[in-house]
């Protein structure tokens, strides 16, 4: 799968009254053609200064972005019809209506107005187009930026945080909208804090952290990456039924109410015939499930960090 | 570049700031316009006869308070000398363009600043270079823009003017002295005018491409015009012919008291705002776009 985005070393140091400070260090990134693809990490980790790398509107301390099979530095401006974006929150005039801004900025690739009228209309803000800005809500606002980022009918769309301000419906729609959009064959790169959002709409992810990518890859493989396979075992009696599991020779311990067990799923019969074997009987058996918000909070920890190679 | 710069042009005048401006200007003329044709008259004899009665009274009021005044001061009152003229000659159109030249100067700058400025106030200078990274186009188109908006929106202000003001001339005051040579000083000083303030708009926007902020680039702009070009003449008078302040006055009014030609103080000015448009740029290209 050939990468549409390729990020080698990026470091970006900026330099304050209190000495440099380091926003992305040493980052590695692919992003293979086609699909949504999640970019996460918690404040300050470094998405959006990454983000600005790729845009060509921050100039790399060290290390190189291409886009598109172009160096964002240097030939941009090559393919950058062929790339939405939003930055950020997304920004327009605020005396001037919605379809002004975006008529304005479709103006600089000669874009028409029928084009503005369809990205307004795909983004729900058809009836409030002619409406000043500076009336809109923040999600109205967002609206206008991902519909800024459509207009170009791009092959990458890059939006950074376009759930911010939405109300749930609107973050449903804009779900909905991502995963068209990587229906569509455009690669959507985006950078969000809403995991489970995340988790529901992106084919792969990358997660960040200080700076660097701390694990990427398909969503399932992130999901489970550092972990063993676990089974989640209930029956009435815990501590017998965790007795019963030791001496059967399968690897188990108690959390909560509940036993984890250190198996792979197709190993499953040897729980429940060892059970039953004792006259225990599951009131339940399941893949221990992890959620993308369990994994980001254990790869974004401090101590992990130390793993990382620089 | 062409498209870039159209697309400047018509942000340029989708801003609400220039749209202000422009009603204020309006207003401004339709006030200067009826405010002339109510004042000017072609009653010449009265408004001599009152000057003159007001003259005799001032020099009768004179002499009495002679202790204060002293009868030197007060001197021979020859009213032959007093005279007074009523109406508006609009062979003196010139003057009154170059009277207005320096507001719009000013106002050139601060809308150059504001257009500049306010892409950084509301951040669509990020979202502008996410559809064109190449800097310098950005910022030339910019310039481009702002310098032919702001000499067509002076040209056609100072037409307006003109024809504000020449009902007052035609019904109520004079026309003498109109001619072919008129028509090509008008031309010429209404030129000067709008390409000052178009330089002026340019300025402002090279201040705001640094700057970063409407605000503080108008605060640099004025700053350096009002106070630094004024400490600096009054330190070093031999300086005079290299501020930008006498240049522009030697373009608009040239004369005695200039210290260079028409075309001296403009060359000087282009020369500086071009100066300053292309450190403007040079600093953009470098700037990371938080």
């Amino acid at each position: 799968m050939s990468a549409i985005i390729e990020i080698e070393g990026l470091r970006k140091e900026y330099r304050g009254r209190r000495g440099p400070t380091v926003a992305v260090g040493g980052l590695d990134l692919a992003v293979p053609d086609g699909g949504v693809f999640g970019f996460l990490g918690p404040n300050g980790s470094g998405k959006t200064t990454t983000i600005r790398c790729l845009l060509g509107l921050v100039r790399p301390s060290a290390g190189r972005c291409s886009v598109l099979g172009v160096d964002a530095q240097i030939d941009l401006h090559r393919v950058i019809g062929r790339i939405g974006a939003i930055v950020e929150t997304p920004a327009a005039f605020p005396t001037m209506s919605g379809r002004k801004n975006l008529s304005l900025v479709a103006r600089v690739d000669g874009i028409g107005p029928r084009s503005v009228d369809a990205a307004l209309d795909r983004v729900g803000l058809g009836e409030r187009a002619d409406d000043l800005v500076n009336g809109y809500s923040l999600g109205m606002r967002q609206r206008l930026g991902i519909a800024a980022a459509l207009l170009k009918d791009p092959a990458l769309v890059v939006l950074d945080e376009p759930a911010n301000g939405l109300d749930p419906a609107g973050i449903v729609e804009v779900r909905e909208l991502l995963r068209d959009l990587g229906r569509e064959g455009r690669t959507v790169f985006v950078s969000s804090h809403l995991l489970s959002e995340v988790q529901q709409t992106c084919d792969r992810v990358a997660i960040l952290a200080r700076g660097r990518a701390v694990a990427a890859g398909p969503v399932h493989e992130v999901l489970s990456a550092g972990r063993g396979a676990r089974l989640v075992v209930r029956v009435d009696d815990t501590a017998r039924g965790l007795d019963v599991l030791c001496a059967a020779g399968i690897p188990a311990a108690i959390r909560g109410e509940e036993i984890r067990v250190a198996l792979e799923a197709d190993q499953a019969p040897r729980i429940t015939r060892a059970l039953a074997d004792a006259g225990l009987y599951l009131s339940e058996l399941r893949r221990d499930e992890v959620d993308l918000e369990t994994v980001f909070l254990e790869l974004t920890r401090e101590p992990h960090l130390e793993e990382v190679p620089a | 570049m062409s498209r870039l710069v159209r697309v400047e042009i018509a942000r340029f005048f989708a801003r609400r700031a220039v749209r202000m401006s422009g009603m204020l200007l309006v207003l401004g003329l339709v006030l200067a316009g009826s405010l002339t044709f109510a004042l000017s008259h072609r009653d010449v004899a009265a408004a001599t006869g009152a000057a003159r009665a007001a003259a005799t009274e001032e020099h009768a009021v004179c002499l009495r308070d002679e202790a204060t005044f002293g009868a030197e001061r007060c001197g021979q009152l020859e009213l032959s000398q007093v005279t007074a003229d009523p109406r508006f000659h609009l062979a003196h159109l010139p003057d009154v363009f170059r009277g207005a030249s320096a507001a719009l100067v000013m106002l050139g700058i601060a809308i150059g600043a504001s257009f500049v400025g306010g892409e950084w106030n509301h951040r669509t200078m990020t979202s502008l270079l996410t559809w064109e990274p190449r800097r310098s186009r950005v910022a030339a188109a910019k310039f481009a823009a702002i310098a032919v908006s702001a000499f067509g929106a002076v040209l056609v202000f100072e037409a307006l003017l003109g024809g504000a003001l020449t009902p007052a001339a035609a019904f109520r005051g004079t026309t003498a002295g109109v001619d072919l040579g008129w028509f090509g000083e008008v031309a010429g000083v209404a030129a000067r005018g709008a390409a000052l303030a178009s330089m002026g708009a340019v300025l402002g926007a090279a201040a705001a491409f640094v700057a970063r902020s409407s605000a503080l680039a108008l605060g640099i702009a004025f700053g350096w015009l009002a106070v630094g070009e004024n400490v600096l003449r009054n330190l070093r008078p031999g300086w005079a012919g290299w501020l930008v302040g006498d240049n522009a006055v030697s373009f608009i009014a040239p004369g005695i008291d200039a210290p260079r030609s028409a075309a001296g103080g403009g060359t000087m000015v282009a020369i500086y705002v071009a100066f300053a448009a292309l450190a403007a740029t040079a600093v953009f290209r470098r700037r990371d776009i938080a």
